[in-house]
């Protein structure tokens, strides 16, 4: 007995660190993945304001002067995630059309913000015309894009912004933007089913802190207050997750019942624990999301209530690259280039799925 | 309706009431119950009983499963990542996609296979921890890294959807109104019970879990039941995966996400010791509870996700508070 006093010091102190540092490590990767999933991949991107997409007139001009093609570094989190998937079939469907070298190269840094940094300083010593990048963390990294504006390499920002160092332009979505209109097109699909005074819409948010969250919210604050018509009812978490928007979603039909007269959630993935609680309820009201995901836009063909902003990874690429080469060209170039969500309902949901996941 | 509601609450808190009238943590779930009767009408109807074991379910599940190991004085950190592997296993092989694109074998198979798979997970750590004496805690910290990679590379990271009925009707259908995934829920509850109060295998668990070294030197194989446990923690997570799809009607890839904390904080404020030797199934059912009913009762009232969190806090500071007073 008296022996076995040390151990179960041991095994207490040991599993109370452990303990400790898992619930550190496990929050970090829920939360990675629940981000993930959704492909909401924008963590970090903040702000974005202004700029509303007038910077395309002026891209598609001037890119010729150029005796070929760029040499382009493109440089991505984590291929783990849809959202930047697609970033990869996008830049390389650049490099077949020719509108990028091809010896342009495209680094997956696998979530880890050393191998990202390390695979900047590569694209820099192989002297690219022009470096994109979608930063794993807005400070992560600063150095590397130093050691890029010491070579005189332009840097384009994608879906991330950095913190320091320059850059050219930064290609985003607009978070608040993409909110707003998620909002709007549940009022719309509501007027539809039926015309009321006012009508009652339940929020599912995201994590709580996420900059995504915030801005997505402050989209729909804005849309209830411009809309007379528009009544936020209840807004709760989901954490980004179909599993607790599924019950956030009970829990809200066991309160208010028939008083809900539509969703908005700010991911699909939620969308879709929305969509199995109602269904379970036997209830039907316009559901709406944020992100394009798969999944969801699947369901779109049984519920012409169901719609989504679809994000688009693809157009970001491309507005990078010319974004890239008219600063190449010698053309001013916006600070910030914000992307339009692609509004995705019953009407267009084929096509949707056939062009970015046929 | 509403008396029939109320019957339903009281009978439940009476049965476990005199089971475990001597368990703190009993006293924290009736103050939950009594505050939001009294601050929300809808708390206490059937309909949202219902919903409450519904959304415990799952990770009641994996609390149950994780029992076992913590009786044992081990400890599994892999069972969220477990789950979500053996889910997701199970789905793209049921339909057929993904990496398993082509290769679609019937439901029965895909289930037995999944749930393999947990347990396999389970026995990899278990063996390392019972062989070779590495802390479960190191093992299966190995497995969750392990298992969140393979669920990755088998689900593609997206979604699936279009599960085949059979496969949801575990997780997704009603008997007799009454949700499946609620029974299958209590049904391994009380299994569980029965395999740790008549056996000889759930006597060993405690015994090594109070004592490692008296129950070897009493003869006890102590790696095998080390290993057994954590099997089980493995097939159970497996279970909850697979319930998850037909709660979900999908399989998400993130699905085990922040499942890791609760099902384990759930045994412990059941009353279990984190450190082994005691604990039993239905304080574990206790602690699945109270976690559900305080998310579902703020639900409710419309506190806001900052105010739950504070709120959480305070009721889980309280409630292992009931926990050690009402052991004195």
């Amino acid at each position: 007995m008296s022996r076995d006093i040390p151990r179960r010091r041991f095994i207490r102190t040991g599993a109370i660190v452990g303990t400790a540092l898992v619930a550190g490590c496990g929050g970090d990767g829920g939360d990675g993945g629940g981000d993930g999933g959704g492909t909401t991949e924008t963590t970090a991107s903040d702000g974005g304001d202004g700029g509303d997409g007038g910077g395309d007139g002026d891209d598609g001009e001037q890119t010729t002067t150029e005796s070929g093609p760029p040499s382009v570094a493109l440089s991505v989190p984590s291929l783990e995630f849809t959202f930047f998937a697609r970033m990869q079939n996008a830049f390389d469907a650049a490099k077949s059309e020719g509108t990028v070298a091809s010896d342009s190269t495209f680094y997956d840094a696998g979530n880890s913000q050393s191998t990202q940094v390390s695979d900047v300083e590569t694209a820099i010593s192989n002297e690219v015309d022009l470096l994109l990048i979608s930063a794993i963390t807005a400070e992560g990294v600063i150095s590397a894009i130093r050691q890029a504006n010491d070579a005189g390499i332009p840097v384009v920002a994608i879906d991330r912004n950095v913190a320091e160092g320059d850059t050219v332009s930064y290609v985003a979505s607009d978070n608040v933007q993409l909110g707003r209109r998620s909002t709007e097109l549940c009022l719309s699909f509501m007027q539809e089913m039926g015309q009321q005074d006012t009508y009652n819409v339940v929020q599912l948010e995201g994590t709580p802190g996420a900059s995504v969250t915030n801005d997505r919210g402050e989209g729909f604050s804005n849309a209830v207050s411009e809309n007379d018509s528009l009544n936020r009812l209840a807004s709760q978490t989901g954490e980004f997750s179909t599993q607790n928007a599924l019950s956030v979603m009970e829990d809200f039909i066991t309160q208010y019942g028939d008083e809900i007269d539509g969703v908005f959630c700010q991911n699909d993935l939620m969308a879709l624990g929305a969509h199995r609680a109602l269904q379970n309820a036997n209830m039907s009201v316009p559901v709406t999301g944020i992100d394009g995901t798969e999944a969801w836009v699947q369901l779109f063909s049984d519920n012409q209530f169901y719609g989504t902003i679809a994000q688009l990874p693809e157009e970001m690429v491309d507005t990078a690259i010319e974004t890239g080469k008219a600063h190449l060209a010698g053309d001013d170039v916006e600070d910030t280039i914000v992307i339009e969500g692609l509004e995705v309902t019953q009407a267009n949901a084929s096509d949707y799925l056939g062009q970015y996941f046929g | 309706m509403a008396r029939t509601a109320v019957d339903f609450g009281a009978a439940r808190e009476q049965v476990t009431l005199e089971q475990l009238g001597q368990y703190g943590p009993i006293l924290g779930l009736v103050g939950l119950y009594v505050a939001f009767t009294v601050l929300n009408d809808r708390f206490l109807t059937v309909g949202n009983q219902v919903n409450v074991l519904q959304q415990v379910s799952i990770i009641g599940i994996m609390a149950i499963g994780v029992t076992f190991p913590i009786l044992c004085a081990e400890i599994d950190l892999s069972i969220a990542q477990v789950m979500e592997i053996s889910g997701l296993t199970i789905a793209t092989l049921a339909v057929g996609a993904r990496l398993f694109e082509g290769f679609a074998i019937p439901v029965v198979a895909a289930i037995v296979v999944g749930l393999s798979l947990g347990g396999t997970f389970g026995a990899v750590s278990g063996f390392v921890t019972a062989r070779f004496g590495v802390p479960s805690f190191m093992t299966t910290l190995a497995m969750l890294f392990l298992a969140d990679g393979l669920g990755l590379i088998v689900s593609g990271n997206r979604p699936i959807i279009g599960l085949p009925p059979s496969l949801t009707a575990l997780g997704g259908s009603r008997v007799f109104g009454f949700p499946s995934i609620v029974v299958v829920f209590l049904t391994l509850l009380v299994v569980s019970q029965l395999l740790l109060s008549y056996t000889k295998f759930g006597l060993y668990i405690y015994a090594i879990g109070g004592d490692r070294q008296a129950a070897e030197r009493m003869g006890i194989n102590v790696p095998v039941v080390r290993l057994g446990t954590l099997v089980i923690s493995g097939v159970f997570a497996g279970i909850a995966g697979l319930v998850t799809l037909g709660r979900l009607g999908s399989a998400i890839p993130t699905m085990g996400s922040g499942l890791l904390l609760p099902p384990i904080a759930a045994v412990i404020l059941g009353g279990a010791n984190l450190f082994g030797g005691s604990g039993n199934m239905v304080g574990t059912l206790v602690g699945v509870l109270i976690l559900g009913v305080l998310q579902n009762g703020l639900n409710l009232m419309g506190v806001g996700p900052s105010g739950q969190l504070v709120a959480q806090g305070i009721v889980l500071m309280l409630a292992v508070l009931a926990n050690v007073v009402g052991q004195d």
